[in-house]
């Protein structure tokens, strides 16, 4: 019972509920930018990463008279009918990749099977029968790859993601092996442990500038703050150039390190992990520092002083006691930087090597370059995914919920 | 009066000339091509000269042989670009994907008189370049490189070399560098085996290898000391040397190839398109080519055009040819797609 409430006594029923309302109706133009902006773009991501209609929307005849075929032999004479009509047609239309890419995708060998069959049937003269297809490529006298087909004409799929998280295993794969699938898992995990040192690295810079900043409240203070305040107003992708330029063959850093003996005449610092790492880190400073400042700042000096007059060491009271309440800060400041780095895209891509990207550079391959976007959204899903993943995992050993009230 | 009516007369026409403007504007196209020294001797050589002589104006854009850029327009219904340059592989992977318009050659000139494999379904070739070895004497001491292929050679040159970011060409050079002679590339390239043994050999200099992407990169890297040899475009290093750089090409097991055209499928501006391309073939305009960049023109008729001192320089010199490779459009159009996809998962671990 505090004294207001004794003033003012609490308003009542319905005039309750329009306070209420009155303050929910502030919030309405964010929730609704939200909506649009954020909630339905990564619905239509979930979508994406599971449906994907282009045999459903190539093959309709051959679809439907694979209806009531439950396998075990192959189709009848009607289905391979079908399939020359919607074949013919996509030829007409110029459109087979789309079916081309999926069921390559599904099956060893299969957008070459596709694109050979086609141009085969649309310019075989007379009837084409199930021989036809079977002289053209054996794979099509294959009552299992006609199962693949049927299956993948359902439009949901899981093949994305389980391409994502490696456990997918192309039709006729384990005869010839299958070199294309990219190891993604191994890019996640590449993606995790990239963000971790990252984290670690801005931890150990940002304590002792933080720490120097705020027990030196005057010019030395003010300058060190700056010097991490004005790199955080440059962009990114200047940032990230200014290292390309560092680091190159004869640039200043290498030069440097060269005239210090330090590295070798041939020995490469662009384009490698350590490039990453450092760029990355340097970019994440600021974030990790701001938040272990603002805690820092808040943290009465007398604490100290009294564990020094009870007789407690520097090293001693700085740990039991200035330690753990600079604690939230630590974490507030590196689990920012330990998400951010989690999406790294352009840094990586421009100072590292083929072996150091991350997996939001495959985001940007598959939807750019090979216009792949249902595996790009399933990329992105599975990155969504981790990253709470981890965010719960750190709550549970980190005990953020107690850290952080 | 006379004045009056002559001031009458300027001013009609300066009325006018917006309208006249926007009737040659209709007429506009977009090519794209490769940037750099090869796409600034076309313009010289063809893009400047045309719009002088027919008033038509030609937009320019640049690219590195994405084709995801084109399948990106075409599938959007939105293509912008209505004459693109482009290499055998691509221009074949392009049209077995329907991406590109396929030719009318009564509408461009004689066929007849084209450089074997010059003119397919899709695409024609302007000119052969060449895929060589690069490096810079002054910085690259002890012995010379003899082949193109000797890039997989670390023992004898040790240190960063530079490739270009595609499985073309790398894999053709690995299987001559593992002892494949260079007119079987492509039959030991057809089989799986063939294919693995070109990975492994890559596999060998993998951590060596500082990839390129744009023409323009070799002759940078060369002058910057990033690598001590690159594979490169010949006309790219010859242009480089022009312009005071000093570097050595290395022209035995060549990799050759054709610059082509191609139109984009769903060009709403094929008639100009065509007219342009008819101008360009003649033979005197076609030659003209070698003016700016060595590149070799396609047509017999145009290579008889083509000034001697500058023949020596052109990839299809007799001396050049030891041992050349020429890309198989067939071969990249059937297979290039699963290689690309082995070559960017390998490149990924």
């Amino acid at each position: 019972m505090n004294t207001a409430a004794i003033a003012r006594p609490a308003p009542i029923g319905h005039k309750r509920r329009r306070i209420r309302l009155g303050a929910f109706s502030l919030g309405l133009p964010l929730l609704a930018f939200l909506l649009v902006f954020f909630v339905a773009p990564i619905l239509y991501l979930f979508q994406s990463a599971a449906y994907d209609p282009a045999i459903k929307d190539s093959l309709p005849r051959t679809l439907m008279t694979l209806q009531d075929w439950q396998g075990g032999s192959l189709p009848g004479e009607s289905t391979f009918d079908g399939l020359a009509t919607d074949l013919r047609e996509l030829d007409r239309a110029r459109n087979v990749i789309a079916l081309a890419q999926r069921v390559g995708m599904e099956a060893t060998g299969g957008r070459q099977l596709i694109m050979k069959t086609t141009r085969a049937v649309a310019r075989a003269k007379g009837p084409v029968t199930s021989q036809t297809f079977a002289s053209i490529d054996p794979l099509w006298a294959d009552p299992g790859f006609w199962q693949v087909l049927k299956s993948g004409g359902n439009g949901v799929t899981p093949l994305y993601l389980t391409i994502g998280m490696g456990l997918h295993t192309p039709y006729g794969s384990a005869e010839s092996g299958d070199d294309n699938n990219y190891g993604f898992p191994t890019i996640f995990l590449r993606t995790v442990v990239i963000s971790i040192v990252v984290t670690l690295i801005t931890i150990v810079l940002a304590y002792p500038t933080a720490y120097a900043i705020v027990q030196n409240d005057n010019r030395l203070g003010k300058w060190l703050l700056a010097a991490v305040l004005i790199p955080f107003w440059v962009s990114l992708l200047v940032r990230s150039m200014s290292w390309v330029v560092l680091l190159q063959g004869n640039g200043l850093a290498a030069e440097l390190l060269r005239a210090l003996g330090l590295i070798g005449p041939d020995a490469q610092l662009l384009y490698t992990r350590g490039a990453t790492l450092v760029a990355m880190a340097q970019i994440q400073l600021p974030f990790t520092l701001l938040p272990m400042l603002g805690v820092m700042r808040g943290i009465s000096p007398s604490h100290m002083r009294a564990a020094r007059s009870l007789g407690a060491k520097p090293t001693y009271a700085h740990l039991k006691v200035y330690l753990p309440q600079a604690a939230p800060g630590i974490v507030a400041g590196g689990m920012i930087t330990f998400i951010l780095s989690l999406g790294y895209y352009i840094t990586p891509a421009l100072v590292g090597g083929p072996a150091d990207q991350m997996i939001s550079y495959y985001v940007a391959r598959f939807t750019n370059e090979e216009l792949n976007w249902n595996l790009a959204a399933s990329l992105s899903v599975l990155l969504l995914l981790l990253t709470i993943l981890c965010l719960v995992a750190m709550r549970r050993f980190l005990r953020l919920d107690r850290l952080l009230k | 009066m006379l004045r009056l009516r002559l001031r009458h007369a300027a001013t009609a026409l300066a009325l006018a000339l917006p309208l006249l403007a926007h009737a040659a504007s209709a007429e506009e196209f977009t090519v794209t091509s490769w940037g750099g020294a090869y796409q600034d001797a076309q313009r010289k050589a063809f893009f400047e000269p045309y719009t002088k002589a027919t008033g038509v104006k030609l937009n320019e854009d640049q690219w590195s042989g994405e084709l995801a850029k084109v399948r990106g327009m075409v599938q959007s219904g939105s293509t912008s670009w209505d004459l693109v340059s482009t290499d055998p592989k691509t221009a074949e992977l392009g049209c077995n994907d329907g991406l590109f318009e396929r030719l009318d050659y009564s509408r461009i000139g004689d066929t007849a008189d084209f450089a074997k494999g010059a003119e397919l379904e899709c695409a024609f070739g302007t000119d052969v370049y060449a895929t060589i070895l690069g490096y810079d004497p002054t910085k690259l001491k002890g012995e010379a490189p003899k082949s193109v292929a000797d890039i997989f050679d670390t023992k004898k040159f040790p240190g960063k070399r530079g490739l270009q970011k595609v499985p073309a060409d790398n894999l053709e050079l690995a299987l001559v560098a593992d002892g494949v002679p260079y007119d079987k590339v492509y039959d030991v390239l057809k089989t799986k085996e063939g294919q693995d043994r070109a990975f492994k050999k890559l596999d060998t200099i993998k951590k060596d290898v500082v990839w390129w992407t744009a023409g323009a990169q070799p002759p940078q890297m060369l002058a910057a000391g990033e690598v001590v040899m690159t594979t490169a475009w010949n006309g790219r290093i010859a242009d480089a040397n022009k312009n005071g750089q000093h570097f050595t090409m290395v022209w035995p097991n060549q990799v050759q190839g054709f610059d082509m055209w191609v139109i984009p499928t769903g060009s709403k501006k094929i008639d100009a398109v065509y007219d342009f391309l008819k101008y360009y073939y003649q033979p005197k305009n076609l030659a003209r080519i070698t003016d700016y960049i060595a590149y070799a023109p396609t047509t017999n008729a145009a290579l008889k055009m083509v000034s001697p001192d500058i023949l020596p320089d052109l990839p299809t010199a007799p001396q050049n040819m030891k041992g050349a490779i020429v890309q198989d459009p067939e071969f990249w159009g059937d297979y290039g797609t699963e290689l690309e996809a082995r070559f960017n998962s390998w490149l990924a671990n």
